[in-house]
């Protein structure tokens, strides 16, 4: 490498070389460049002032200044005194050998340097140089030498003449450098050769990690070409490596999910990392098999993505145990769903998690409003801190206050009312999680139903006590009201006794009634005749005459012209009377009863035409609480009088002869009392009786 | 002409304080005081109207009634009775084809003369 030199010796170059210039009597402005080629003339006289010029100059300047004369190859004729500063030997003893300059060219320089040297001889042109020359104690010296080649006028080359510089300084510092450097590349050199080795090291764990993972590990170009494959690849797919490396990642997707390894592909191209994706796969036989697929992207070293590399877990088992588990929670549901009793589960905290519809029905909540909500909202207020102290020490210390198996416990439904319930409850757990499941019937109508059997049961009873007593009471009855009459006919009785007599024979037909009334309920077997309502409540009147005036009440008829009823007379007298003997014993007294009769046409009953009787009273008024049940056997507002059996008794009367009867009460002060209503179809009578012609 | 009248019923004032009303209406009356005896009293001689009670022991009013009508198929039946339970009775004869009047107790002898025409 040759190395440039500063300005400074440029300078002293050029100097020179005009100074020779000078030497020769050669007009510079002939010359063109002055590095060019020396083609000069001499003028011999000058030499010697000019030489002397010319030895000052080149004594001084810290290069050597050489000449040689090229006539018979190249020797020497001049070198200046710096020689001998710079190889140690004198100026005598350099010329002394005219090729000693020669010699002293370091042996491998030799031939580089001759052939730079024929190349000027040849062509002219300068030449440059720089080569090692030997000191006299054998020290190297790098010199850069600069010579320019003169020719005779007649063209032949006559001299070279040049500078040479020790660059030895300059040499051992570019060589220094480049040791540097050398030392430098070769350390980073090593530096990355151990990087390699650890990387090499690392991908060689790496690898043994890949191939002994129990998941399977296979690595994909972009295209999706399979590039590497551990031994769990091989277990989990069928395919020894050398089967499927080379071959497209499709081998292994089952056709309908192929959009889906383009996808990954896609995605992949994209730096996109795919983390367990469950799918399914394709092995060598065929099958399917349920797996785990994470997918990352490979790059070099610049960052580009250039493939993929997968793991796929095989998720068969959890798969199967994932199956198991909904099936067993569809099967749970399913016979939950249609159980015609209501289930339940509930946690530890006492929390709804489930409710099936039969619960719905029974509780009337819809599921949605009672998941996730406490079991206590369905009991009544005052069960609540019950159960909450139950459940709290059964899950403490296992002890349960009630038989789980079966037990009775009032319930709260959505709309307020309590509802009766039959519960069971089991135990169970689902992991560590521990679960009730409780099965709840609504017993509110068998309950009903027993409540009924027990009344139907008293009404046998009572009936059969009533029919008793009325066969007991009815024949003396009979017998004494036969002889009183007969007393009454018998002429030759007093006009006083035959009073006393018709006095005893209306206490009698009382009597008669009252029994009728209430131990009778006889069902009227005579045939169906054409009954004068008013007429027939006349009748009633008659008998309740004394009880009204003993009252002091106003009893007030209204009485319109009506169509005849057909009806069993007997069992019209019973309902009125049943009615008349409520409102008189419920008027306060000296208060008003108002009877009446009229047509009108059924509201109830679609346009029939019958008969109302009304029958008010100024009484207290039926309560609230009582007005659903007067209807009912055995219910009776007054206490100790009658058996509660006479509305129930009318009621039943009055729909045989296809009509109703129905009530308006009040107990509001000032507008108080209570007004029966009975409607009966003009002369359509019972149907179920007729007379065999 | 008087109508014959035969009552029976097993309460003896009944019977005999009926058949003393009904002959001062104007009926010939007779009385029998069981089902046996009002059937042999009738086949003896057949009544206009048989006046009975129901419920007798030994043989009950329906019976009686089927054993006179065997015999007087004319004879006009009116049973009497201060029983619910006698509408069992009642539906089982007209099941067996037979429709008899019937008057609850008490009576009211003016009601009875009334209904009896």
């Amino acid at each position: 490498m040759l190395l440039e030199l500063g300005s400074a010796d440029d300078a002293i170059r050029e100097l020179a070389s005009a100074f020779l210039d000078d030497m020769r009597g050669a007009p510079q402005t002939e010359r063109g460049p002055k590095s060019g080629t020396g083609i000069s003339e001499i003028d011999e006289s000058s030499l010697p002032t000019i030489e002397a010029r010319y030895r000052v100059l080149v004594e001084q300047i810290p290069a050597v200044v050489f000449m040689a004369f090229l006539d018979g190859g190249l020797s020497e004729a001049y070198v200046s005194p710096q020689i001998e500063q710079m190889l140690g030997f004198t100026q005598e003893e350099w010329l002394d050998d005219p090729v000693r300059w020669y010699h002293q060219i370091h042996p491998e320089d030799r031939a580089r340097w001759s052939a730079e040297a024929a190349e000027t001889l040849v062509t002219g042109k300068p030449l440059r140089s720089v080569y090692r020359v030997l000191g006299r104690n054998g020290r190297i010296v790098w010199f850069r030498c600069e010579a320019k080649l003169v020719r005779r006028r007649t063209g032949e080359p006559w001299f070279i003449h040049g500078v040479g510089f020790d660059i030895t300084d300059l040499k051992e510092t570019e060589l220094a450098l480049q040791k540097e450097s050398a030392e430098r590349e070769r350390l980073q050199k090593l530096e990355l050769d151990r990087q390699i080795a650890k990387a090499e090291q690392t991908e060689s764990k790496l690898a043994a990690i890949v191939e002994h993972s129990e998941d399977a590990i296979f690595g994909k170009n972009l295209d999706g070409i399979i590039n590497s494959w551990n031994a769990a690849a091989t277990r989990l797919f069928g395919y020894e490596p050398d089967e499927i490396i080379g071959k497209s990642i499709l081998l292994l997707v089952p056709e309908h999910l192929h959009h889906e390894e383009m996808e990954i592909l896609g995605r992949l191209r994209k730096g996109q990392h795919i983390a367990h994706q469950e799918t399914q796969r394709l092995t060598r036989r065929g099958d399917l098999v349920n797996v785990s697929l994470t997918v990352s992207a490979v790059k070099d070293a610049a960052g580009r993505v250039i493939g993929g590399s997968t793991i796929a877990r095989d998720i068969s088992e959890r798969k199967r145990a994932e199956e198991a588990l909904r099936e067993s929670e569809e099967r749970f549901r399913t016979i939950a769903e249609t159980a015609a009793d209501g289930i339940f589960r509930i946690d530890e905290q006492s929390r709804i998690l489930f409710a099936n519809r039969a619960a719905e029905k029974i509780f009337g909540y819809t599921s949605d409003e009672m998941v996730g909500k406490d079991l206590t909202m369905l009991m009544p207020e005052y069960l609540r801190e019950v159960h909450r102290m139950a459940l709290e020490r059964y899950t403490r210390t296992g002890s349960r206050h009630v038989d789980w198996e079966r037990f009775e416990v009032p319930g709260l439904h959505k709309e307020g009312q309590e509802i009766a319930l039959e519960l069971s409850f089991g135990e169970s757990f689902k992991g560590t999680q521990r679960l009730f499941t409780g099965f709840v019937r609504d017993v509110t109508d068998r309950k009903q139903m027993e409540e009924k059997l027990r009344i139907t049961e008293k009404l046998a009873a009572t009936g059969r006590l009533a029919a008793t007593i009325s066969h007991e009471i009815n024949n003396p009855l009979e017998a004494v009201t036969n002889y009183i009459y007969l007393a009454r006919r018998n002429t030759s009785v007093p006009e006083q006794v035959r009073t006393l007599l018709e006095s005893a024979h209306r206490e009698l037909k009382r009597v008669a009634l009252i029994a009728r009334q209430t131990l009778g309920f006889y069902r009227d077997t005579t045939s169906p005749v054409n009954v004068d309502i008013p007429e027939l409540l006349r009748e009633i009147f008659e008998l309740y005459r004394g009880r009204i005036s003993y009252k002091g009440l106003k009893l007030e008829t209204r009485f319109r012209e009506t169509c005849k009823v057909t009806a069993l007379q007997g069992e019209l007298r019973q309902v009125f009377s049943n009615i008349l003997v409520n409102a008189v014993e419920a008027s306060p007294d000296n208060t008003d009863v108002i009877v009446s009769v009229k047509p009108v046409v059924s509201s109830k009953d679609r346009g029939k035409t019958g008969v109302q009787i009304s029958i008010a009273d100024r009484g207290a008024g039926i309560p609230v609480s009582a007005r659903k049940r007067i209807f009912e056997p055995f219910y009776s507002t007054k206490q100790n009088v009658g058996t509660g059996l006479g509305l129930w008794v009318s009621k039943s009367l009055v729909q045989k002869h296809r009509g109703w009867i129905r009530f308006r009460s009040s107990t509001a002060p000032g507008r108080n009392g209570t007004v029966f209503s009975v409607f009966l179809p003009c002369n359509t009578g019972p149907a179920s009786l007729s007379r065999a012609a | 002409m008087k109508r014959s009248i035969l009552v029976v019923d097993d309460e003896r004032s009944i019977t005999d304080t009926l058949v003393m009303i009904l002959t001062e209406a104007g009926f010939d009356a007779r009385g029998a005081y069981n089902g046996l005896d009002g059937a042999m009293q009738a086949r003896d001689q057949c009544p206009n109207i048989l006046l009975s009670d129901v419920l007798m022991p030994k043989m009950d009013g329906i019976q009686l009634a089927i054993e006179v009508l065997k015999a007087c198929p004319e004879t006009r039946v009116v049973l009497i009775s201060g029983q619910a339970a006698t509408a069992d009775y009642l539906e089982r004869a007209r099941s067996r084809g037979y429709e008899f009047e019937f008057l609850p107790k008490p009576l009211e002898p003016e009601e009875l003369l009334a209904y009896l025409g």
